[in-house]
């Protein structure tokens, strides 16, 4: 063999050896990187998750995404205001919240996780059902109901009305208020509920007992006011009986001999002036003044629940404080961890209060063979900077049932017309239906010698 | 010619290997694509069949229509002991 055979073969074993190391890399690679049905190494997708799901407590799918992005909403009417809605481009693709819980829980939903409420879609219907009627019967422009269970604070249910169809073509916001959650986005006046709170404040001060007697004219003056009854009644009254007729001028009269601290105090350890009191999710801000910028007058109106704005909200879980034995819970509506019980009033003042409320109960609000309780109101409401003479928030705050309460209800109808107009003409009814229809779900048959006492 | 026929041997039967592998991976990418887009179907059914279930049984819906034929809260019925 020459010398330039023998190089030719070396160039040719190389050039071999070369393009056999490319058909293996090549085949490695091809072994390593076929495809599959679980990919060995997900990449992160760079598209937006899809929007996380609002679910109620049972796991009932109450806000979804499509796959295309499109919200959709399982329940239709059912606790549309409080889901609320978010942005629609003209496919139908969400965007971010613009109202409700789509808006309050923004970051957590955009980034596609879940949450899940305490919202039980059984307890909504039915309060919707019984709410959306009364707002019908009444003409109110609006109304609102919750259910708060009572030993943990959870709200099963927060009825708005009229019904709002969160899939419909959208109205003017301003003009169109069916969109929003007046159980959260409204300050109002208590009214009569009040005197609950009052009353309960008076016991616990050892200022009255429920037997305590006051001269309750039908109206009396305070600096430069007069307070008004509208309830014809005996002259003299005692607490129990105040609660029953709603006098304003007995319980002002009772509660003039407690310092006016003492009836703030209890505001407070209501969470009366707190604008946070839930988590998750968005509240008006309660307008409460303290007690140095209250004159003889002004602490006589706060006495009844006039003179200071609170929402629903809080209305319920104050009323709840009662329910639950005198120890306030502060409302959820995000499942979690039931919050720290904070005590307002002795048990015994609870119950006593509970009991005085049960006696002297609406007859509206009354259901044959069980116990029911709860406090009336009605409260004319601020237009133009004066209290008007036609424009009324009807309300009712009470217990199921009243002996030892489950839940605690709170029902408000805004702007009632005709001749009824009255918590306990509009709102009772509404309390009454929500309750027969709790006692059918819980499965609880009526006790005959269980009813609330007649007058 | 007997050494290019060897080679060329090798070469040949490579390349059928590896056109081989390569059928088999787009007929693999094109199942993986088939069961995505009916994964996907199946998706868009299931939520379909979720809204139909609640536009026909969610509480709200079987409440309105007991109240529409008649039905009333077992609470609210007439009650009557036993002998009387």
């Amino acid at each position: 063999m020459t010398q330039a055979s023998l190089h030719r073969v070396w160039v040719v074993i190389i050039a071999f050896v070369c393009y056999g190391m490319a058909v293996g890399y090549g085949l490695v690679q091809l072994a390593l990187h076929a495809p599959q049905l679980q990919p060995r190494n997900p990449q992160p997708s760079k598209a937006l998750p899809p929007r996380g799901t609002l679910l109620a407590r049972d796991g009932t799918p109450l806000a979804m995404s499509s796959r295309a992005g499109e919200r959709l909403y399982p329940l239709g009417l059912s606790a549309s205001q409080v889901l609320g809605f978010a942005e629609r481009d003209p496919r139908g693709v969400a965007g971010k919240g613009l109202a409700g819980l789509e808006r309050d829980l923004e970051s957590i939903l955009a980034a596609g996780r879940d949450v899940r409420l305490t919202l039980d879609p059984a307890v909504q219907s039915l309060a919707e059902q019984a709410l959306w009627s009364a707002l019908e019967s009444s003409k109110a422009d609006w109304g609102t109901a919750l259910v708060m269970e009572s030993r943990t604070g959870r709200l099963l249910a927060v009825a708005n009305g009229p019904a709002f169809d969160p899939q419909a073509p959208r109205q003017d916001p301003a003009l169109d208020l069916s969109w929003r959650n007046h159980a959260f986005t409204v300050a109002l006046e208590p009214g009569s509920t009040m005197k609950a709170i009052t009353a309960a404040t008076l016991l616990e001060q050892r200022k009255a007992n429920l037997d305590t007697v006051v001269e309750a004219p039908m109206y009396y003056r305070v600096g430069g006011w007069t307070i008004n009854d509208a309830v014809s009644h005996p002259p003299k009254l005692t607490l129990a009986e105040v609660l029953r007729y709603s006098s304003n001028v007995g319980i002002s009269k009772l509660a003039s001999g407690m310092d006016r601290s003492r009836l703030y105090e209890s505001m407070q350890k209501l969470h009366f002036t707190d604008p946070r009191l839930m988590r998750g999710a968005w509240l008006e801000r309660p307008q409460v003044r303290p007690p140095e910028q209250w004159g003889p007058s002004e602490y006589a109106n706060a006495t009844f629940g006039q003179g200071f704005l609170i929402t629903p909200l809080h209305l319920a879980a104050a009323f709840n404080a009662l329910a639950n034995d005198g120890v306030y819970l502060p409302p959820q509506l995000v499942q979690g961890a039931v919050g720290e019980g904070e005590r307002v009033f002795r048990s015994e003042v609870a119950r006593s209060i509970r009991k005085a409320l049960t006696d002297g109960v609406a007859p509206q609000a009354r259901l044959e063979g069980y116990r029911l309780g709860g406090k009336t109101g009605t409260a004319q409401v601020v237009v133009d900077g004066r209290y008007s003479r036609t424009v009324y928030n009807a309300l009712f705050a009470g217990f199921i049932p009243s002996d030892k309460p489950r839940v605690t209800v709170v029902v408000v109808l805004h702007h009632p017309k005709g001749p009824r107009i009255h918590g306990s003409m509009v709102a009772a009814p509404v309390f009454r239906e929500i309750a027969a229809g709790l006692f059918s779900l819980w499965g609880e048959p009526p006790r005959l010698e269980a009813s609330s006492k007649s007058r | 010619m007997r050494v290019i026929g060897r080679w060329g041997g090798l070469y040949l039967s490579l390349l059928i290997t590896l056109g081989t592998l390569g059928y088999f991976n787009q007929s693999a990418n094109q199942a993986i694509a088939r069961l995505e887009q009916h994964k996907a179907e199946l998706e868009d059914r299931v939520l379909q069949l979720t809204l139909t279930h609640y536009q026909h049984t969610s509480a709200l819906v079987l409440r309105e229509w007991a109240r529409n034929n008649g039905f009333i809260p077992m609470s609210v019925a007439q009650w009557a002991r036993e002998g009387q």
